[in-house]
C-alpha cells in the first residue's frame, strides 16, 4: 500500500462519465504525474483527492485515511497532511506574499510572531522569492506567483504536494524553474508530489511514474521510459501531439449536412 | 408547452428551496464561527474585524449622511405644507423624530449597505470563489466561514446600529434645517423631537438594524460561494444577491413592524 491509494473511482455530472473506474497507487517520495488532454477528467480527480468533491463511488486512502469516507474534522486533520498548487496560485490577493506564507502557520500553531516571520522566509528562500515577500499577489509574474504558492502550500511541512497545471500560462523558462523546484521537493525535502499536467515534456523531467487519463479511464500508466516505449497509437499520439490520431479535439456529433440544411 | 412551464416551475422552486437552505445552513454555521468558536479554538477574528469595520462603517458614513439629511429634508417638504394648512406645523418636528427612528433611519441605512457593503461582499467573496482562493483556504484547513463570513458578521453587527443611530440624528438635523423655511426655531424642534420619541421608537429602529446586518452579511456571504461559471456567474449572482437583500429587508422590516406593534 502507498502513501495514496486510489480505488475504482468513479464520478459522472448528469450523463457525462466524468472518472470511470480509476484506480492507482502513488509511492511516498515519488513525483506520480496525472497526464492527459482537456476534458479527460484530471482537474475532477484532482478536486476528489484533495476532498474538494465526492466520489460517486470508490475510495482515496491519504496516509491511511478513507478522504471519501471522512467527516469535515477528519478532512481537516488530513488535509494539514498535504498542500496544494493551484493553476493560478490562488493566493489571497488581500494579503501579501508574506502574510499569505504565514497563514497556515498562524492558524495551525501557537509559534511566535518571530519564529513565523524566519519560518515565512526560509520556506521563500526555498522557492527563490525572498525579495517578494511584502509584494501583493497582483504585483508578482505568474511564474513568481505559482513559487509563492509553493511556499504557502509547503508552510506547514507536509507529506505531499499536489500541483494542478504547474506549468500553464508560463514561459519555458519560468516552467523549468517550476519543475526543477518539483524535483527539488522530492530530492531535497522527500515530499510525494503528485502532478496534473498536459504539459509533456515538464511531465517527462519530472516524473517517476506516469498515468495517462483518457475520458476518464486510465489509457496508460509506468515510468517514463515505459511511456515512451508504449506503442498505444493513442499514447503516441499524445507523446507526439500530432493532431490526428484516436484523440479527438473536435466534435463529430449530429449530421453537418442536417444542421446546415436545417439552418 | 405545459410540461416546459411545470419543469421550469419545479426548477424555481427547487432553486428556492436550495438558496433559503442553505442560507439557514450559513447563519447557524456563521453563530458558531462567531460566537462560539473563538473559545474552542484558535480564530483570526481580532486581526480580520477591524479592518472591515472601517470599510463597513467608516466609510460609509459620508453617503449615510447624505442620505439621512435629505430623507429629514424630504419629510419636511412633503408634510410640512399639510400640517401648516392646519396650523400644526410644529408636529413635523415629532413626524420626523420617530419615522426617521422606527422606519426610515434603519432602513435607508442597510439600503446603502445593501449597495456599498452587501454587493462587495458578494463581489469580492465571489471573486475569491471563483479563483479557487476559498477552495485554498479549505485545504489549508481553514474553514472559510470561521476565516471569512464570521469577521463581516461582526464588523458589519457593531457598524450597523452604530451607522443608524447616526442616520436617525443626522436625519433630524436635516429635519431641523428644513424646519426653518416653515419658521420653525430650531432649538423648539429639537426640544419637541426629544419629547415625542419615546425609548421603545429607538429601541425598536436599533433592533431592526441589527437583523438588517444578519441579512445583508448572510445573503452576500451566501450568494459568493454560490458563484460558478467565472466572471458572468459573479455578475448574476451580485446582482440576485442585492435583489434578495432588498426583497429581505422589506419583508424583516415588515415582520418586526407587525411584532413591534403586537407587544407594545
Amino acid at each position: 500500500m502507498g502513501l495514496i491509494d486510489v480505488r475504482e473511482i468513479r464520478k459522472t455530472f448528469g450523463t457525462k462519465v466524468a472518472l470511470d473506474g480509476v484506480s492507482f497507487t502513488v509511492e511516498q517520495g515519488k513525483t506520480f504525474v496525472i497526464l492527459g488532454s482537456s476534458g479527460g477528467g484530471k482537474s475532477t480527480l484532482l478536486r476528489i483527492m484533495i476532498g474538494a468533491d465526492k466520489a460517486d463511488s470508490g475510495s482515496v486512502v491519504l496516509d491511511g485515511t478513507d478522504i471519501t469516507k471522512a467527516d469535515e474534522e477528519e478532512l481537516a486533520a488530513v488535509r494539514r497532511k498535504f498542500g496544494v498548487l493551484f493553476q493560478e496560485g490562488a493566493l489571497l490577493g488581500s494579503l501579501t506574499v508574506g502574510e499569505n506564507v504565514a497563514l497556515p502557520i498562524r492558524y495551525h500553531t501557537n509559534l511566535p510572531a518571530r519564529t513565523i516571520e524566519i519560518m515565512v522566509k526560509m520556506k521563500l528562500e526555498l522557492v527563490g522569492l525572498r525579495e517578494a515577500e511584502r509584494k501583493l499577489p497582483s504585483q508578482l509574474s505568474g511564474g513568481m506567483r505559482k513559487r509563492a504558492a509553493l511556499a504557502r502550500a509547503i508552510a506547514l511541512d507536509p507529506l505531499i504536494i499536489f500541483y494542478d497545471e504547474p506549468s500553464s500560462g508560463l514561459d519555458p523558462v519560468a516552467t523549468a524553474v517550476i519543475s526543477q523546484l518539483i524535483n527539488d521537493m522530492k530530492t531535497k525535502m522527500g515530499l510525494t508530489n503528485v502532478v496534473i499536467t498536459h504539459d509533456i515534456q515538464s511531465a517527462f523531467e519530472i516524473a517517476d511514474t506516469v498515468v495517462l487519463l483518457h475520458r476518464g479511464k486510465i489509457a496508460a500508466q509506468g515510468t517514463v521510459p515505459e511511456i515512451l516505449q508504449n506503442e498505444d497509437p493513442l499514447v503516441r499520439q499524445f507523446i507526439t501531439g500530432s493532431a490526428s490520431g484516436p484523440l479527438e479535439m473536435r466534435s463529430t456529433e449530429g449530421d453537418y449536412y442536417n444542421d446546415l440544411l436545417n439552418l | 408547452m405545459l410540461g416546459e412551464r411545470f419543469e421550469d416551475l419545479t426548477r424555481s422552486l427547487r432553486s428556492f428551496f436550495e438558496n433559503a437552505g442553505g442560507m439557514v445552513q450559513l447563519l447557524l454555521d456563521s453563530v458558531f464561527w462567531t460566537f462560539v468558536a473563538p473559545f474552542r479554538r484558535k480564530t483570526e477574528h481580532r486581526r480580520l474585524t477591524f479592518p472591515l469595520m472601517e470599510a463597513i462603517g467608516n466609510k460609509s458614513f459620508g453617503i449615510v449622511a447624505l442620505v439621512a439629511f435629505l430623507i429629514g429634508v424630504i419629510l419636511v417638504i412633503q408634510t410640512g405644507y399639510i400640517l401648516e394648512r392646519y396650523g400644526q406645523v410644529r408636529q413635523v418636528s415629532g413626524l420626523v423624530a420617530v419615522t426617521m427612528t422606527r422606519e426610515l433611519g434603519p432602513l435607508m441605512t442597510a439600503i446603502v449597505l445593501v449597495a456599498r457593503v452587501g454587493a462587495a461582499f458578494t463581489a469580492g467573496l465571489g471573486t475569491m470563489q471563483i479563483s479557487d482562493e476559498v477552495l485554498a483556504l479549505r485545504t489549508m484547513s481553514i474553514n472559510p466561514v470561521g476565516y471569512l463570513v464570521a469577521p463581516r458578521l461582526i464588523a458589519i453587527l457593531i457598524m450597523t446600529p452604530c451607522l443608524t443611530i447616526f442616520a436617525n440624528v443626522v436625519g433630524i438635523a436635516g429635519g431641523c434645517a428644513m424646519g426653518l423655511t416653515f419658521g420653525l426655531d430650531p432649538y423648539v424642534y429639537i426640544d419637541d423631537s426629544i419629547s415625542f420619541l419615546q425609548l421603545q421608537d429607538l429601541i425598536s429602529g436599533v433592533a431592526k438594524s441589527v437583523l438588517f446586518a444578519v441579512v445583508i452579511c448572510i445573503v452576500s456571504c451566501h450568494m459568493a460561494f454560490k458563484v460558478e461559471g467565472g466572471p458572468e456567474g459573479l455578475a448574476r449572482n451580485t446582482m440576485l444577491s442585492v435583489v434578495t437583500q432588498l426583497v429581505l429587508l422589506i419583508v424583516v422590516d415588515g415582520v418586526m413592524a407587525a411584532f413591534i406593534q403586537a407587544v407594545t
